[in-house]
């Protein structure tokens, strides 16, 4: 109830800013008493949220000061109960409850109400089962509830309306201009409409109707008690126009693509003709009032004419400006399945169960071309866009093609086995059309088939094509849209009939975005440990590395000295073969000296004096004595030089060791640095993969988010709109009531000025009666 | 004359053509005609004869003292009974204890006799019976306690049993101090199986009555919607629903209002009204099989192969007692179901017994009914006897002369109704006359029977008359009517000749009709070389054919399952199609005379079932299927259709000959045997038809069985006990004489002959070989064109201008005129007296009554000339009920 009537405060600046809006052309008077209204208003509707909102409907539907009126009360139990038999069409008795004059004319057994009088109303005898026969026949009894209503009507003077009715405004639809032929200068697209479904339900029902705008990338889908808009290149829900009359069984565009229509209702029951204007999302109209559901219609070219027709066998063509019936066409012998206008404006083609067609003169409805040839109920039908040519489709499984000169059938071709169900002309002037075999088609007109699409999962009921997007819009009875290229036959995707309702998307979104976030969360912890893995592996390479730099460096600096070691060692060997020699010369020479100077000594002591010999004797043996001492010498150095190259051949084997120690730590450290490098690598090519991961994971968590985001828009987005919307109905009906008021004192006053006038007539005749009067006593006393 | 005011006032307004045409005659004449005819106009506009006469049988008394002494029967407008039913009920035992004793309950009877639940949704309801000691039943199911054994297997709401788990166990039904015990099996407790269309959501239509010829049964259904009649297309049905009209009838995406839901419901305007209520099991099931996506079966679904109505009978004691019937039906896979809430109830008799399409019982009037539970395609009933409240009734002694009294008396004591007195001598021998020759006996006969002292002489008579060749005659008439023999353009007026005297060969040389039957339909050869194969050209169509064969020998109408099985019998279209492939190997060759075909076995050929295009084998009707390769299949046939031990058969053709004699079928009519038309005294037409093959199918030893029984010669007369009784041959019946026989009477009696085409001069209307032979009173009073061979094509029923043909017709009067029978016992010397009994025994088998006597010696003085009035006295005695009628 709150969300109904708004809250006290909501409504209070409602009006407040409906006043603000500029309505200014109400009187003080009205001004004055507005907020009074207002205040009651809101009361009352205070009072009606304590109290339990279904008792406070069901207890007393009529409280005893309302008024019950026929247009109120009694008609809508009319339609449900006898409407099927006293329609227009039917006048069972002759009698007809869809009006009130025609109710009040009463039908073949006379008056069928007596003002005030319920119980010699014969109607009423024969609800209540007083009287036969018993209506409804065959049936029982309407419920009490009813009965009393229409006592309670009757016995209240059967009134039609309450006086201080305000008549739901209609909006007026703008004439079109421009032919089908041409784009307008302003496509029609749809502004941002509400994305909730009137209802979602376990499972769709058949695909009753499909509709492309001509000139905008849109597809309208019938569901029950409403119409789904999709933008046909993203195949995304973009509006839901609510339909709560029932279900939809025909959309069509209006030529420009400025108007979507929707016929349809509740089978057996009512059925209507609503507008909308696809720019604003706006419902402009509504038309018809049968007493079936609507299964065929179409508006004119230049939106003047509406025509509709359905299982009462009639078509009814109203004018859109005032919502009149214009005309009616009573020659269809079954049930008019399907209805279209040329699309010059010109003619109006219809089609019935029984496999009429014909072709009426759209202005008045005169007879122009009659079709035959289809054996069995026609489904649909569709002009060519040049107004020439008019295609058929078929329960007897054709499509037939019919030239608008004679009638005569063009083209025959049995396109659907067991039934084709939809077609419609493209702007290229070739047939995309559905069946019962399930397989969508395009056909040239000459009935050869350019393209057959996938199955559908099951009997084909609606097709449409997209000019725009050169895409085959296809439903069938399981309640699947499929769309499909038509280049090259390619099943782009599905269009749902049943869409789920925001709150449903934005939980899913939302467990979505929850779902990302978990899956998000341990892949940035994965990855900062792998990088994290990574950097120390770098640092501990880099440190080997470095280490075996050192190491390398060692290794050469113990080569040199091995080199030099060596080096040393060869000269030791060197100097010990010399000295080795040397002394193996000195050893082997020095018993030849030694005998020598021997000899010498033994000359020279042979002869003394000889100085020579003495010189040469003491050379000799300074000779022996320098050998002795060089062999000494030498052995000494010998000795020192063994040992000093066992000394260097140790330090020799020494530097050896760790030089081979060093080269297998520098092998290890390089074999490990190749090992760490391969990690590296791998960890490298991981922590890549890791990114993109966590890169995608991200982006579903934004898409994610978006989606939340996006669909907590369009919820608020519709709560506001709804708000907004009983906000504006509130005030228009506040409106209407004053307009009615001040028209009602604007009435009184009128009428209290004519008695006004009348009064200053009559005084006006008195006194001059009086004055004549006087005037003659004058005269008598003058003449005494 | 308590009537004669009446008499006046009706013929004030009702004899104004005659006395134009009688205009210049003799104020006399008029005053006796009032008399005389007044009631025969009565007759006539009452179109009611038999109480007509009943009415006006006190003003003109007999001698007889049964009837002359009897109040008027006032019951006229009284309901007569019903169709009866089987005496199936063995509860209903007959009683005749002094009412004097104060009934007792004796047992009860639980109804059925075990409970199978099978999966989630199965139940089964119990119906039980207390049985009284005066034989009467009342309804105990309410009052009974339920006791079961082990509530984890079974539970149970009043007398409704749900399964819980698997397992057996027993439930105790107590009531009035006795208890039955019956076994509850529990299977498959928690299984759901899938709705199946056929076997769940079909039904429902049934019930609701969607499916039925004045609804969307109709051949081309209702409003735009048609159904298969009683359902005999499921898949056609399948697809009219879900996707005929593409989104129109359902709605799956919002079931529960699609219009389907809503025209059942009664939401949305329905010329059928509401049938369905939002909280009842059917809309459920609906709405269940629109939630699943209003699937049609896979495969298969098992067959309903019976069905059980409970309890087996009933004997309600006065008006407003109830009983609730519970309806089984089997299933082919074994499985059973209570049905009772998608069973379509009917009942025979609904003055006697209402029946709620719930299936409660409320008794009405005294009577007895047939009430019956339809589900699928077959047909169940119980017998139901409606008692006056606490009723005190004995049993007279009441003799029995052979096996029919017996049979009859059984039953007449089941229902508290005594039959009537035996009529008198002079009833009797106009009676048996009519009967089994078509005449009325002479002046002498009538004399010599009266005086004769023999107790035989009734049954004597009856052997007299069954040797006269009128009986024969009499029966080949009532066969060329079953055959059809006609000329029409396929049958040449020589062809039917030669049929007719192929007929009269058989009967008058006393051919067992089996053989006959045999001959007949397994004949072949040229139609004038074997006349018996006319019986092939008067019907050339092998549907019509194997109709006929079926109407006139096994006295059931198949007709209706060409279309659609059944709705009140057991024949399916299988059934149907696969006794109609008997005759599908007939062949028609020409002759050598253009006029002449010959007929032959073609040895091939099939009939096709319409629905699925299949060829159907052969079978017989309700009974095996053949081998019958290589075989005359007509052969076959009429091998077994003319068996001793073909019951159909043999019943079918004692039916016939015991309607012939009481007016009335034990099975009415004699052609209509079916489920729901029970014989009223089905161990009476089993006697019969087991006599008539003990017999070896010869008449006139089943004749004489029948006449010779009490029952054959009750009175008309009724007592209180049977005078509303109709069906149970409790009194005699009054039975306009048929128009062949009338015409014959009326010449034999007025001494005139009749010319007919192909007949010599003199000869009897019952002789007419020729169908289309006929005269314009033979066609006033309904006699048979043959052109069909149903038994309505005799029309017995008196209309108004039967009458106007008797009175101002060219019959009477003009036979009168050219026989000159007064003229002649005039000339004989007899006395206008003489004359008088004369007439009033030729007209009226019996000599004038005291009263007829003096009031026409008034006229007869009054009168100028003895002859006028006298021929006055003739016209008028031929236009009187009791003339017209035979009593």
């Amino acid at each position: 109830m709150m969300q109904r009537f708004g809250t006290p405060s909501s409504l209070h600046n409602a009006f407040l800013s409906w006043l603000a809006s500029g309505l200014a052309f109400l009187s003080c008077f009205a001004v004055a008493n507005f907020f009074a209204v207002a205040n009651c208003f809101a009361v009352a509707s205070c009072f009606a949220v304590e109290g339990d909102p279904l008792t406070t409907l069901t207890s007393d539907p009529l409280p005893d000061e309302e008024k019950v009126t026929f247009e109120d009360h009694a008609l809508p139990i009319f339609r449900a109960r006898c409407a099927a038999c006293h329609n227009p069409d039917k006048k069972s008795g002759g009698l007809d409850l869809s009006t009130y004059t025609n109710l009040m004319e009463g039908g073949s057994s006379g008056s069928s109400i007596e003002p005030g009088d319920p119980d010699s109303s014969y109607l009423y005898s024969l609800v209540t089962h007083d009287q036969e026969p018993y209506m409804p026949p065959g049936n029982n009894k309407i419920p009490d509830a009813e009965i009393s209503v229409l006592k309670k009507w009757i016995a209240g003077g059967a009134l039609e309306t309450k006086s201080s009715k305000a008549k739901p405004k209609k909006k007026a639809i703008g004439a079109a201009t421009g032919s089908s032929l041409e784009r307008p200068e302003i496509v029609a697209q749809p502004p941002h409409l509400p994305l909730e479904p009137v209802l979602h339900t376990p499972r769709p029902g058949c695909v009753h109707a499909l509709a492309t705008s001509p000139w905008a990338p849109l597809i309208a889908v019938a569901a029950p008690q409403q119409v789904l808009l999709y933008n046909s290149t993203s195949l995304q829900l973009v509006g839901v126009l609510e339909f709560p009359e029932g279900q939809p069984n025909v959309l069509k565009f209006s030529r420009t693509g400025q108007l979507l229509l929707a016929g349809g209702g509740r089978d057996g029951a009512s059925g209507k003709v609503v507008i909308w204007d696809v720019s604003s999302g706006e419902r402009l109209t509504e038309i018809g009032a049968e007493v079936d559901s609507v299964l065929s219609a179409d508006i004119s070219l230049d939106h003047s004419l509406v025509a509709l027709g359905g299982p009462q066998k009639v078509v009814r063509v109203y004018s859109t400006a005032d919502g009149a019936l214009r005309y009616e066409i009573r020659k269809h012998t079954e049930w008019v399945t399907t209805i279209a206008f040329s699309p010059d404006g010109v003619l109006l083609a219809s089609g019935d169960r029984n496999g009429g067609v014909f072709v009426w003169e759209a202005d008045t409805g005169n007879p122009y071309l009659e079709m035959r040839g289809h054996t069995d109920r026609i489904m649909d039908l569709s002009w060519r866009l040049d107004s020439n040519l008019l295609a058929t489709a078929s329960q007897d499984a054709t499509i037939r093609t019919w030239e608008m000169e004679n009638g005569a059938q063009v083209k025959s071709w049995a396109a659907h086995p067991g039934g084709a169900t939809s077609l419609e002309f493209n702007r290229a002037g070739n047939l995309v059309s559905n069946g019962r075999d399930r397989l969508p088609k395009i056909w040239n007109q000459n009935g050869e088939a350019l393209k057959q699409f996938a199955a559908l999962s099951d009997v084909g009921t609606a097709v449409a094509y997209c000019d725009e997007t050169a895409r085959v819009i296809a439903g069938d009875w399981l309640g699947q849209v499929q769309v499909f290229a038509e280049a090259d036959g390619a099943q782009l995707g599905s269009l749902s009939p049943n869409p789920r309702p925001l709150a449903a998307l934005l939980a899913e979104a939302e467990q979505q975005l929850a779902a990302a976030t978990a899956a998000h969360q341990p892949l940035a912890e994965q990855f900062a440990g792998q990088q994290k893995q990574l950097n120390e592996l770098q640092t501990t390479l880099a440190t080997a590395v470095t280490n075996r730099q050192s190491m390398m460096t060692a290794v050469t600096q113990l080569e040199q000295q091995v080199a030099a070691a060596q080096q040393q060692l060869q000269v030791r060997v060197g100097e010990q073969a010399a000295w080795q020699g040397e002394l193996d010369q000195k050893t082997k020479l020095k018993p030849e000296l030694q005998g020598l100077a021997e000899k010498a000594v033994a000359v020279a002591a042979l002869s003394p004096g000889d100085a020579e010999l003495q010189a040469a004797a003491t050379q000799l043996d300074a000779k022996l004595k320098q050998t002795e001492a060089r062999m000494s010498e030498l052995a000494t150095a010998l000795a020192q030089n063994v040992e000093l190259r066992g000394k260097l051949e140790g330090e020799l084997k020494a530097v050896g060791d760790q030089l081979a120690m060093q080269r297998g730590q520098l092998d290890e450290a390089g074999k490990q640095i190749a090992a760490w490098e391969q990690q590296q690598a791998g960890l490298d090519a991981a922590l890549k993969e890791r990114q993109v991961a966590l890169q995608q994971a991200e982006a579903i968590r934004s898409a994610a988010q978006a989606a939340v985001s996006r669909w907590n828009g369009e919820i608020q987005f519709v709560n506001g709109l709804k708000q907004l919307l009983v906000e504006r109905q509130t005030a228009e009906q506040l409106v209407g009531e004053r307009m009615t008021a001040q028209q009602a004192i604007e009435q009184e006053l009128a009428a209290v000025q004519q008695r006004l006038d009348a009064a200053k007539a009559a005084v006006g005749e008195a006194t001059t009666g009086q004055e004549s009067v006087e005037q003659r006593i004058r005269t008598l006393k003058g003449m005494q | 004359m308590l009537q004669r005011e009446s008499l006046m006032f009706r013929m004030n307004w009702t004899g104004a053509g005659k006395m134009k045409w009688r205009n210049g005659k003799r104020s006399g004449r008029l005053a006796l005609s009032l008399l005389l005819t007044g009631a025969a106009i009565a007759w006539s506009l009452a179109l009611a004869p038999a109480f007509a006469w009943a009415q006006e049988q006190p003003a003109a008394p007999s001698a007889d003292s049964a009837t002359a002494a009897a109040a008027p029967s006032a019951t006229a407008e009284t309901t007569p009974l019903g169709d009866s039913g089987p005496a199936s009920a063995s509860s209903a035992a007959p009683v005749s204890t002094p009412a004097a004793t104060t009934p007792s309950p004796t047992a009860i009877a639980v109804y059925p006799s075990s409970i199978q639940l099978a999966t989630v949704r199965d139940r089964q309801s119990l119906v039980v019976q207390l049985q009284w000691s005066n034989g009467v039943t009342t309804d105990a199911t309410t009052e009974a306690t339920y006791q079961i054994a082990d509530p984890a297997v079974a539970k149970t709401d009043g007398a409704t049993f749900f399964p819980v788990t698997d397992g057996t166990t027993k439930v105790t039904v107590a009531a009035h101090g006795f208890t039955v015990e019956v076994p509850i099996t529990v299977t498959q407790a928690t299984a759901d199986p899938p709705i199946s269309f056929a076997n769940d959501v079909m039904p429902v239509f049934s019930k609701a009555g969607c499916n039925t010829g004045s609804c969307h049964g109709a051949a081309r259904g209702k409003d735009g919607f048609r159904l298969s009649l009683y359902g005999f297309d499921p898949n056609g049905d399948h697809f009219r629903l879900t996707r005929d009209m593409l989104g129109r009838r359902i709605n799956l995406a919002v079931p529960e209002d699609c219009l389907l839901v809503n025209k059942a419901v009664g939401a949305v305007p329905h010329t059928g009204g509401g049938l369905l209520s939002r909280d009842s099991l059917h809309y459920q099931t609906l709405v269940r099989w629109l939630n699943v996506g209003a699937p049609n079966d896979t495969g298969p679904v098992p067959a309903v192969v019976g069905l059980e109505i409970f309890p087996a009978g009933a004997v309600l004691n006065g008006p407003d007692e109830k009983q609730q019937l519970t309806v089984r039906a089997k299933y082919a896979d074994g499985s059973d179901r209570d049905v009772t809430d998608l069973a379509y109830f009917m009942t025979s008799n609904d003055s006697s017994a209402l029946i709620s399409q719930e299936g409660l019982i409320t008794a009405q009037a005294r009577g007895e009914a047939f009430v019956m539970a339809r589900f699928d395609t077959h047909t169940e009933g119980i017998h139901v006897v409606v008692l006056p409240k606490d009723l005190e009734f004995s049993w007279p002694e009441v003799a029995e002369n052979n096996y029919i009294d017996t049979l009859i008396h059984n039953k007449l004591k089941k229902l508290r109704v005594i039959p009537s007195e035996v009529c008198g001598d002079e009833q009797f021998i106009r009676r048996v006359s009519l009967d089994i020759c078509g005449i009325v006996p002479t002046g002498d006969e009538v004399r010599a029977f009266l005086a004769d002292t023999d107790p035989q002489k009734r049954s004597k008579l009856i052997d007299r008359l069954l040797e006269r060749k009128e009986f024969v005659e009499l029966w080949v008439m009532k066969w060329s009517e079953l055959l059809q023999i006609r000329s029409t353009p396929q049958v040449s007026y020589k062809a039917t000749l030669l049929y007719y005297n192929w007929l009269q060969e058989r009967i008058s040389s006393n051919t067992p009709v089996d053989q006959m039957v045999r001959d007949l339909l397994g004949s072949e050869g040229g139609t004038f070389t074997n006349a018996a194969t006319n019986y092939y050209q008067a019907e050339q169509d092998t549907l019509k054919v194997a109709e006929n064969v079926a109407q006139v020998f096994l006295g059931t109408r198949i007709q209706c399952a060409q279309c659609h099985n059944h709705p009140f019998d057991r024949w399916t279209m299988n059934d149907y199609y696969q006794f109609a492939a008997f005759f599908s190997q007939v062949g028609r060759k020409a002759g050598t005379d253009p006029r002449e075909t010959i007929v032959f076995n073609r040895g091939g050929g099939e009939v096709n079932h319409p629905v699925t295009g299949q060829p159907m084998p052969p079978k017989y009707l309700g009974g095996s299927q053949p081998d019958t390769a290589g075989q005359d299949r007509r052969k076959l046939l009429a091998g077994w259709l003319a068996a001793k031990d073909n019951e159909m058969f043999t019943q079918n053709l004692a039916n016939i000959v015991w309607a012939h004699f009481f007016g009335r079928g034990i099975v009415n009519e004699v052609d209509d045997v079916r489920v729901s038309n029970p014989p009223s005294n089905p161990e009476l037409l089993a006697a019969l038809g087991k006599k008539f093959a003990e017999y070896n199918f010869d008449f006139k030893s089943v004749v004489r069985d029948i006449c010779n029984s009490r029952t054959y010669q009750l009175d008309t007369q009724t007592n209180p006990t049977n005078e509303s009784d109709l069906n149970n041959f409790s009194h005699a019946q009054l039975r306009r004489i048929r128009a062949e026989v009338l015409l014959d009477v009326i010449s034999q009696i007025t001494e005139t002959q009749n010319k007919f085409r192909g007949l010599p001069t003199g000869a009897r209307a019952v002789q007419i070989a020729d169908g289309n032979t006929s005269t314009y009173f033979l066609n006033t009073f309904g006699r048979a064109t043959r052109e069909t061979v149903c038994s309505c094509e005799v029309k017995m029923e008196p209309n108004l201008s039967q009458a106007l043909h008797l009175i101002n017709g060219d019959t009477v009067q003009q036979k009168i005129q050219q026989g000159q029978v007064i003229d002649k016992l005039l000339a004989a010397g007899k006395s206008p007296e003489d004359v008088i009994a004369e007439l009033y025994l030729r007209c009226r088998s019996r000599f004038p009554l005291d009263a007829e006597l003096t009031a026409l010696r008034a006229g007869l003085a009054e009168a100028p000339e003895p002859k006028v009035f006298l021929e006055d006295l003739f016209w008028s005695l031929l236009n009187s009920p009791e003339f017209v009628f035979n009593h």
